[in-house]
């Protein structure tokens, strides 16, 4: 997902770059259109309706649902699938190709109602067999799902019958049914997956179907005539890509595209009738994560760094004050608030009765580790970051590297500090559980352990009570800011510019663009 | 005089020509047009870039004002400021030096890579002429930014990593050019009897084949500067320059492409300077090599 | 890439002349044949081993270049998986192997990425990349012969002033700047960017084709369109100074029969040598361009692909762009050979 933001930022290198740097839970999401239990036949009645041209700065690089990782891709490819449940309004788990489902065995069951009457885009009907096939897919090694994290505590399958799945758990697990709201937990036909289609073929369940795709440049979707939910007006989509976001405005000046995806506040500002803008507080979090060694091992020393920091100002500095400054959770039922916590405000005095006492009162140094390939707005955090922790004696130098190489650094924890941008969930197991959960796979990054951390973390998941959750979330938040173990410091806002003949379409807080289904374009 | 053998002059000697020109090089360049253009225009970017190291500038080239970003230029911002504040101006004084510093490098690495590949080739002929021209014609046939790509993302961007890159590029055209002149000398009657006579090769080439080839260089080296900072400014467009918040020129004409509406003096500047320096270059180089090679005389 | 001209490396040398009948003629063409192919080839194996090693020398693999920081997230069984996948961890002669074996065999081997086989991918971003070359090189020939023609008709006159002019900035301007200016005039002032529409092939839909390639092919052929200049005129002088070209004007013929057909067709021997270095270089320059114009060709098709790395197709790409260059080359040699009657076998 940084993939985006780095292209509108520095243009062409933008379009160049490779690795995206969120993890894939910030997909964590699909599509809406209030997908409760009244299905019904659709395809009737379905005017012939015009096409849209959505344009943004990066292009669809996977077909494979599975295993994309590029933003676009998740807006692109989730018009064709759907996911058994999905994320509402409000980043709630509501139903879509499940329409209900009830927790057994004190948790450790999970079943799954299916939808009646869905059939894939090859004609086939969509039955349990086909969740059963997909999971066994996400979990294969050969896949090389990253996905096949949110499965952990999944044991195995079941299909008592053709419309009923039943996932049989380790342990109580409340962060699956978050987990199954991914994109990339889409559910597959099972016979694609047999023949080994997926990559060139998408076939889904979702209001579009696959018509084209050319590298590079463009991806085309039709209506799904045969779609189980409302027929969409809109008779087809082409993503298209377009160098720089200053492009797209111009072409949606010129009539020639319908929808803008941008990130660049500046370039929507400029934007004016009869062209709208609406903005939604994109999923992904910017932290200063922290290895806890050296001086930084210090937690005095780390929250002097947090105390010094004018979170405000950075926000200012990498997107002309575009977002919101942010807690651990930033968005959803278990949101952190941001002005709660040990300096959540900058004071300088604060700052430097911590250093005072870690016992360095004349401030340290450190190296903190960005990639502006990746994020094309590190470079204005990093350098506005160091002016302001040298206000309190703290010597911050910048290691700006190539996203390749932030990628290995980063994994192998190869840091002291390192501005990221990281995947957001509205469930905080899934954002932190790699991180500080036990067994966490990326711990190394993380830079911190805490069997506090752990075990709240745990109680939460196994939980099945929200308010006790909510509680345990709430102490684990407090931990993370009270002791510094990162600074987190904002959610940026993405932009999306829709001309007068699209109408009807409403941005989701997930990012995705299902909206588009139930629009229409005069 | 180096041909002290008392062999009849050839008609056109390299040598002779080089050094009885030089002292006049630098009246004969000014008196030409582009000579003066090129030496007037390079004088002054130059100067325009070096006096920011003994800070002559308006501003820190990284001094943020995050509150008056994309301001137009003005009294106090010359160039107008960029999204994060910046002063254009210092900014381009310093990716000027910074453009600079890459080329200069660059530059020497192809000139003595390319030389004594080129002398190697043309002195001794045979299996090393065949291997070096060989990978002449390899490295010509890879296209250079996919060379400078892959170098610079395997050893991480940076000022030497980039002037390498850029260096290896150029380095076949010295070769080829610097092969030429040596293959002509080697044949030349004087340095044949040098020959004859027991001198050592190392005195052969010193004196005679290097400097005879000085005056092909010395346009040479010219030209690959203008041409060396076109392709550190196409690097850094494409993001393969020196990391931000370097101010690299071509970064900065990608960056500024992105406020090309509102803020038209974030694109406008930097690409002035890159144009201006190698059109500097390119002409000092023209001119030059109509001063060393009066047969090549087209005006 | 285009200021590469002012220090053109020298013309491939000419085939020698032979004078001793035909037969002779024959063996020398055969010979030169051979030889040129045997260098062509040779060419392109050094090719295929330099980008084999310089791509396995770039930081991280095709799981990290995939999966971003998310690479973090696999399981050792998913390591394991992917590494047996991608072919990672084999020794480099063994996968060096592979490939080379599969050229033999006319298959470029698999994306890693996308699925789709090399050759595909190739084979639609090929033609996108050609034709942009080809009218590139259209506009440049025009612009450079005719203002070059022009400049030496009168030297020192209004028209050589201009062309010169047009040279000077055309070798000056780096064609990402002329790019990314005439974007940024296009979508601003005209709010014009036939880009924004889906690439549309030549069969397709030829006039949206059109639209969509004039101005990334105007960017390029700007400089192609000054070096061409520079050559033809230097050539056009130098041309006329020789004698027969002054018994011509001294017979009285008119300025214009004497320019087109005595002065321009011996002026160009070097404009050929010049275009043919000028097409290679275009196919370089493509590259920058078409991450401009977002033009689906084989320079996008390089670059992301080195940066997924996504081995195969940035192989096969490089050998494509290479074998354009050789067959380039030889191409100037033989139209070198057509023209120039002395050359010819």
């Amino acid at each position: 997902m940084g993939r985006r933001k780095l292209c509108g930022r520095i243009g062409i290198a933008a379009a160049v770059a490779g690795a995206s740097m969120a993890l894939a839970a910030c997909g964590g999401s699909s599509s809406s259109s209030s997908g409760s239990a009244s299905g019904g036949g659709g395809a009737t009645g379905a005017s012939s309706g015009k096409t849209v041209v959505v344009a943004d700065t990066s292009s669809v690089q996977k077909l494979n649902p599975i295993v994309m990782t590029n933003f676009l891709d998740f807006q692109a490819i989730g018009m064709i699938y759907q996911q058994l449940v999905t994320l509402n309004q409000s980043l709630q788990v509501a139903p879509q190709l499940a329409t209900s489902w009830h927790l057994g065995d004190g948790g450790k069951t999970v079943t799954f109602a299916l939808r009646h009457g869905v059939t894939f885009d090859d004609g086939s009907p969509f039955t349990s067999a086909d969740v059963k096939a997909t999971m066994q897919y996400i979990v294969k090694p050969s896949t090389g799902a990253a996905a096949a994290s949110y499965l952990a505590s999944v044991k195995s399958v079941s299909t008592p019958s053709k419309y009923t799945a039943v996932f049989h758990l380790s342990h109580p697990d409340s962060s699956l049914l978050y987990g199954l709201t991914s994109q990339n937990m889409s559910i597959l036909p099972a016979a694609a997956i047999k023949a080994n289609t997926l990559a060139t073929k998408p076939d889904g369940t979702g209001p579009y179907e696959y018509a084209s795709y050319s590298p590079n440049n463009s991806f085309t979707v039709k209506r799904n005539p045969h779609y189980w939910g409302p027929a969409p007006k809109i008779s087809g989509i082409e993503f298209k890509t377009i160098a720089d976001e200053q492009s797209i405005a111009s072409a949606m000046q010129a009539g020639t595209v319908q929808l803008g995806l941008l990130t660049q506040p500046q370039v929507a500002q400029q934007l004016s009738s009869p062209i709208t803008v609406d903005k939604a507080l994109n999923l992904n979090y910017r932290a200063l994560m922290i290895q806890s060694k050296g001086p930084l091992a210090n937690t005095d020393a780390r929250l002097a760094i947090q105390c010094a920091i004018d979170r405000r100002a950075v926000l200012q500095a990498a997107v002309l004050g575009g977002g919101k400054v942010v807690g651990p959770v930033p968005q959803g039922p278990f949101a952190t608030n941001p002005n709660a916590g040990t300096c959540a405000t900058q004071n300088l005095a604060q700052a430097k009765s911590y250093l005072a006492k870690a016992g360095d009162p004349h401030g340290f140094s450190f190296t903190v580790l960005t990639s502006q390939e990746l994020d094309g707005t590190s470079t204005a955090q990093a350098t506005t970051i160091q002016n302001q922790l040298s206000k309190v004696g703290i010597k911050m130098s910048i290691d700006n590297v190539a996203g390749s190489q932030y990628i290995q650094q980063w994994l192998k924890g190869k840091f002291q500090a390192a501005l990221a941008e990281n995947g957001a969930n509205p469930s905080p197991y899934i954002m932190y559980g790699r991180y500080f959960g036990a067994g966490a796979s990326l711990a190394v990054p993380a830079g911190y352990a805490s069997p506090t951390l752990k075990s709240l973390l745990a109680r939460a998941d196994q939980s099945n009570s929200q308010a006790t959750q909510s509680t345990l979330y709430r102490q684990f938040t407090n931990y993370l800011v009270n002791n510094a173990v990162w600074v987190w410091l904002f959610n940026a806002y993405d932009y999306y510019a829709t001309s007068s003949s699209l109408q009807g379409f409403a941005p989701l807080p997930s990012g995705q663009l299902t909206g588009l289904a139930t629009a229409t374009v005069s | 005089m180096s041909v002290s053998v008392g062999t009849p002059q050839p008609a056109f000697d390299p040598v002779a020509s080089a050094q009885s020109s030089r002292r006049s090089i630098a009246r004969r360049l000014w008196a030409r047009g582009n000579g003066r253009a090129g030496l007037i225009i390079v004088v002054v970017m130059v100067l325009l870039g070096l006096v920011s190291l003994i800070g002559v500038q308006p501003h820190g080239p990284n001094d943020q004002d995050v509150y008056h970003a994309l301001k137009g230029p003005s009294g106090t911002h010359l160039f107008g400021t960029d999204s994060y504040g910046r002063d254009v101006f210092s900014r381009v004084q310093h990716g000027i030096v910074l453009s600079l510093e890459i080329s200069v490098i660059a530059v020497a690495i192809c000139t003595v890579i390319g030389t004594l590949a080129g002398v190697a080739a043309g002195y001794l002929g045979g299996v090393v002429s065949a291997v070096l021209m060989g990978s002449a014609d390899l490295l010509f046939a890879v296209p250079s930014i996919l060379l400078a790509l892959a170098i610079v993302t395997a050893l991480g961007p940076g000022t030497l990593d980039s002037a390498l890159a850029i260096g290896i590029g150029y380095a076949p055209i010295f070769a080829r050019v610097v092969r030429g002149p040596v293959l002509s000398v080697r044949e030349a009657d004087y340095v044949k009897a040098g020959a004859v006579l027991g001198f050592s090769r190392r005195r052969v080439l010193f004196r005679h084949i290097l400097p005879a080839v000085s005056g092909v260089l010395a346009v040479q080296i010219t030209l690959a500067l203008g041409w060396a900072i076109l392709t550190e400014a196409s690097l850094s467009f494409l993001g393969l320059g020196p990391p931000p918040p370097a101010s690299s020129l071509g970064l900065m004409v990608s960056e500024g492409t992105n406020f090309a509406r509102t803020a038209w003096w974030n694109l406008a500047f930097p690409a002035a300077a890159i144009v201006a320096l190698i059109i500097g270059f390119n002409l000092l180089g023209d001119a030059l090599r109509d001063v060393f090679d009066p047969t090549s005389g087209r005006d | 890439m285009s200021a590469l001209e002012s220090s053109l490396p020298q013309a491939p040398a000419p085939p020698p002349a032979q004078t001793r009948g035909a037969r002779r003629r024959g063996r020398g063409l055969a010979r030169w044949t051979t030889v040129t192919l045997l260098r062509g080839v040779g060419t392109l194996i050094g090719v295929a081993i330099v980008i084999f090693i310089v791509l396995r020398l770039l930081p991280g693999n095709q799981i990290t270049a995939s999966l971003g920081v998310s690479a973090g997230l696999l399981t050792p069984a998913q390591h394991r998986a992917l590494n047996h996948f991608y072919g990672i961890g084999q020794p480099l002669p063994t996968q060096f192997w592979h490939w080379a074996d599969g050229i033999l065999h006319g298959n470029l081997g698999l994306s890693t990425q996308s699925g789709r086989t090399v050759t595909s991918l190739i084979g639609t971003a090929l033609p996108v990349t050609l034709e942009l070359a080809i009218l590139s090189m259209i506009i440049g020939l025009i612009l450079g012969i005719a203002s070059g023609v022009a400049a030496a008709a009168a030297p020192g006159r209004f028209g050589d002033w201009s062309g010169q002019t047009f040279a000077l900035f055309g070798l000056g301007i780096p064609n990402f700047v002329i790019g990314a200016a005439l974007v940024a005039i296009l979508s601003n002032v005209f709010h014009y960017f036939p880009s924004s529409k889906s690439y549309a092939g030549l069969f397709s839909d030829p006039w949206l084709n059109f639209q969509q390639l004039i101005f990334p092919a105007l960017t390029l052929g700007i400089g192609v369109g000054a070096a061409v200049m520079r050559t033809t005129r230097g050539a056009m002088l130098d041309v006329s100074r020789l004698a027969f070209v002054r018994s011509a004007r001294g017979k009285g013929l008119a300025r214009r029969v004497v320019i087109g057909r005595h002065v321009l067709r011996n002026a160009l021997i070097p404009i050929t040598t010049m275009s043919g270095i000028q097409f290679g270089y275009l196919l370089g320059g493509t590259v920058i361009v078409e991450q401009i114009f977002v033009l689906p060709g084989l320079g996008r098709l390089l670059i992301t692909s080195v940066q997924e790395h996504d081995y195969a197709v940035a192989q096969g790409a490089t050998l494509v762009f290479a074998a354009g260059f050789v067959l380039v080359n030889i191409l100037t040699d033989v139209i070198y050979m057509l023209i120039d009657p002395r050359v010819r076998t």
